[in-house]
């Protein structure tokens, strides 16, 4: 109750400011998706979200934003904060950002995963929530584009408050779960430590239609005071992206590929039922390829209106951790483009959970789902 | 996961590679030297759709500039161009 | 939640109708007309068959981002637009005159710029020779 006061405070408030003559400009976007979802013999409407954004540029150099996700899940809903932020404009290549933000870790979780940028109505296996790499974060950051002759290349460094280790002694807390990273720690799990990251990508050709990054992300994740004081956690992403007409194909391919690895120091963990102890290498990671085609002239609308797109995804938990899965996922689809922000999508999606996600009774994901989803910007 | 590296790794430059050989044919032209019109189409589509300029107006497309130029690591230069353009084209 | 068959298919009947609705959206391109008195106008160059050269870097920086190198109406940037760029080498634009070609590159209709302020008006006319060139290829 208290958070739907305060973003009616923060709306009005806004709504305010945008009444005021000057230089102050204010603007609601956003985005919403729902959907159906038809697994075997039961069909569900799902993903009922609704991501309203406030941009509010206070001045040529000041710029304040904020998202929020609006969630209906299990006949909940549920209100979170994607990040609220300010940027400072330094000078024509540096940006300065104070608050919480979307992290440059990679290409989708900071630019890609909108419902309606997305071109499928799922995030790839590993890039959505308890996903390999961090997603966002509360800290400081400095970013920016240069042109370097006719290629381009970008850059962004960071600071945050570091993510903490599941180190399984609290059995209030998932014990199960011990050597996991937990990225956006609440409660008793304050992080004590700060990580910092970054990412630099370069755009080799002139008209910006090959992008190439690289992410880097290093923390200390161990509580202080105890014997995993000096676990350290380091993860990288390689992420990818190709947009381009193709003549001879009479359309527009669309590339987009991202590799996410973390890896932790070796650490001895208590087993919460037999107090044994146990180890293991405790490296994940995650990657997805996606290939979409969008022809341009078909001579008909409706034609010219469709899109195919395909994605393989995989995600891999160490072997040796009561965690530990083994992933894949493929997932096929045709959209139609009603606008340019408003689309409906047609999805059939195959996850193989493997041998232990039959055990732990995420078998569930093996099935195939088949889904018809509506996503729109505004 | 060792094998699973080489493959991805593989992967991803073969897929470069092909990129490379599409896009070789691309004539350059210095980003400085381009206009509004050319960088809104190059740089929205490199994740969504180049937004239609009539869905906004002049003051929402200044307030969206400067969100895609934090978001897109985007210049000064090339925002106030694609900004520009898209309150010409948008009446 | 499950739902009925019913329900699925008022649900599908509905996306239908949303489709359904969209393509009518598309015909004002089609009912674009520039004004009679812009068919009076007068291409400058109109004899000048090497006019077209000199708006070939025009029409590369600014309008093939929509309307394709060609001019098929097939740019990257004009896929998602409603109504879509025009096909420039199609009868319907080819059929009008220079005078009323000159006249929607002059005042523009959304999403369609105008460049009244952008291009001087001799290389308006140049563009048009360039659509003309495009046409007959």
């Amino acid at each position: 109750m208290r958070n739907i006061f305060l973003i009616i405070a923060v709306m009005a408030g806004l709504i305010y400011a945008q009444d005021k003559p000057g230089e102050s400009r204010f603007l609601l976007r956003g985005y919403a998706h729902s959907g159906l979802e038809m697994r075997e013999d039961a069909s569900t409407f799902v993903g009922g979200s609704f991501n309203p954004i406030f941009l509010w540029r206070q001045s040529q150099k000041l710029l304040f934003e904020a998202e929020l996700e609006i969630e209906v899940e299990g006949g909940e809903t549920n209100i979170g904060l994607e990040y609220a932020n300010m940027a400072y404009i330094l000078h024509s290549y540096a940006i300065l950002r104070l608050g919480k933000f979307l992290l440059p870790f990679g290409a989708f979780a900071e630019k890609l995963h909108p419902a309606w940028i997305n071109r499928m109505p799922t995030k790839p296996l590993g890039f959505g929530h308890d996903g390999v790499g961090p997603a966002r974060g509360l800290g400081v950051e400095l970013r920016g584009g240069i042109p370097v002759g006719v290629a381009k290349m970008s850059y962004s460094v960071y600071v945050i408050n570091g993510p903490v280790l599941n180190d399984g002694s609290d059995p209030t807390l998932e014990p199960e779960e011990a050597g996991k990273v937990n990225y956006e720690p609440t409660g008793e799990l304050e992080s004590e430590n700060k990580a910092i990251g970054g990412r630099v990508s370069l755009l080799p050709f002139s008209n910006s239609s090959m992008e190439i990054g690289l992410s880097g992300f290093y923390s200390n994740v161990g509580q202080k005071g105890t014997e995993y004081e000096d676990v350290t956690l380091f993860a990288y992403a390689l992420d990818f992206s190709f947009v381009k007409k193709v003549s001879f194909l009479s359309g527009v391919i669309d590339i987009k590929a991202q590799y996410n690895a973390e890896n932790v120091s070796d650490a001895y963990y208590t087993n919460y039922e037999d107090s044994s102890r146990y180890t293991f290498k405790n490296n994940s990671s995650s990657y997805y390829g996606q290939l979409s085609y969008r022809p341009v002239n078909l001579g008909s609308d409706f034609f010219n209106s469709l899109e195919i797109v395909g994605r393989y995804s995989a995600l891999s938990f160490p072997k040796g951790a009561l965690w530990e899965a083994d992933q894949t996922q493929v997932a096929v689809g045709i959209n139609y483009w009603i606008d340019w922000r408003n689309v409906i999508k047609l999805t059939y999606q195959v996850t193989d959970a493997g041998a232990h996600g039959e055990e732990s009774g995420e078998g569930q994901e093996s099935r195939d789902a088949v889904f018809i989803h509506w996503a729109f910007g505004f | 996961m060792k094998k699973y590296k080489f493959k991805i790794i593989a992967g991803i430059f073969l897929l470069m590679t092909v990129a490379l050989f599409i896009a070789s044919c691309a004539a350059s032209k210095p980003i400085a030297d381009k206009p509004g019109a050319l960088l809104w189409g190059e740089n929205c589509v490199r994740c969504h759709n180049a937004p239609s300029p009539s869905a906004f107006s002049d003051t929402q497309w200044e307030a969206i500039g400067k969100h895609m130029r934090v978001r897109a690591n985007l210049t000064e230069d090339e925002v106030n161009k694609i900004v520009e353009f898209l309150s010409m084209a948008n009446q | 939640m499950t739902i009925t068959s019913l329900s699925r298919i008022v649900f599908l009947l509905a996306i239908a109708t949303a489709l359904l609705l969209s393509f009518m959206n598309a015909s004002p391109e089609r009912s674009w007309k520039a004004p009679p008195e812009a068919d009076k106008l007068k291409n400058p160059f109109e004899n000048d068959t090497e006019a077209w050269k000199k708006a070939e870097a025009t029409f590369q920086t600014l309008c093939m981002i929509c309307h394709g190198e060609k001019g098929h109406g097939d740019g990257i940037a004009g896929m998602a637009l409603t109504p879509r760029p025009a096909n420039l080498t199609s009868e319907d634009v080819q059929k009008q005159t220079d005078g009323a070609i000159f006249w929607k590159i002059t005042n523009g209709n959304p999403p369609m710029a105008s460049y009244k302020e952008t291009l001087s008006e001799e290389q308006r006319w140049q563009l048009v020779k360039y659509i003309r060139r495009l046409g007959s290829e």
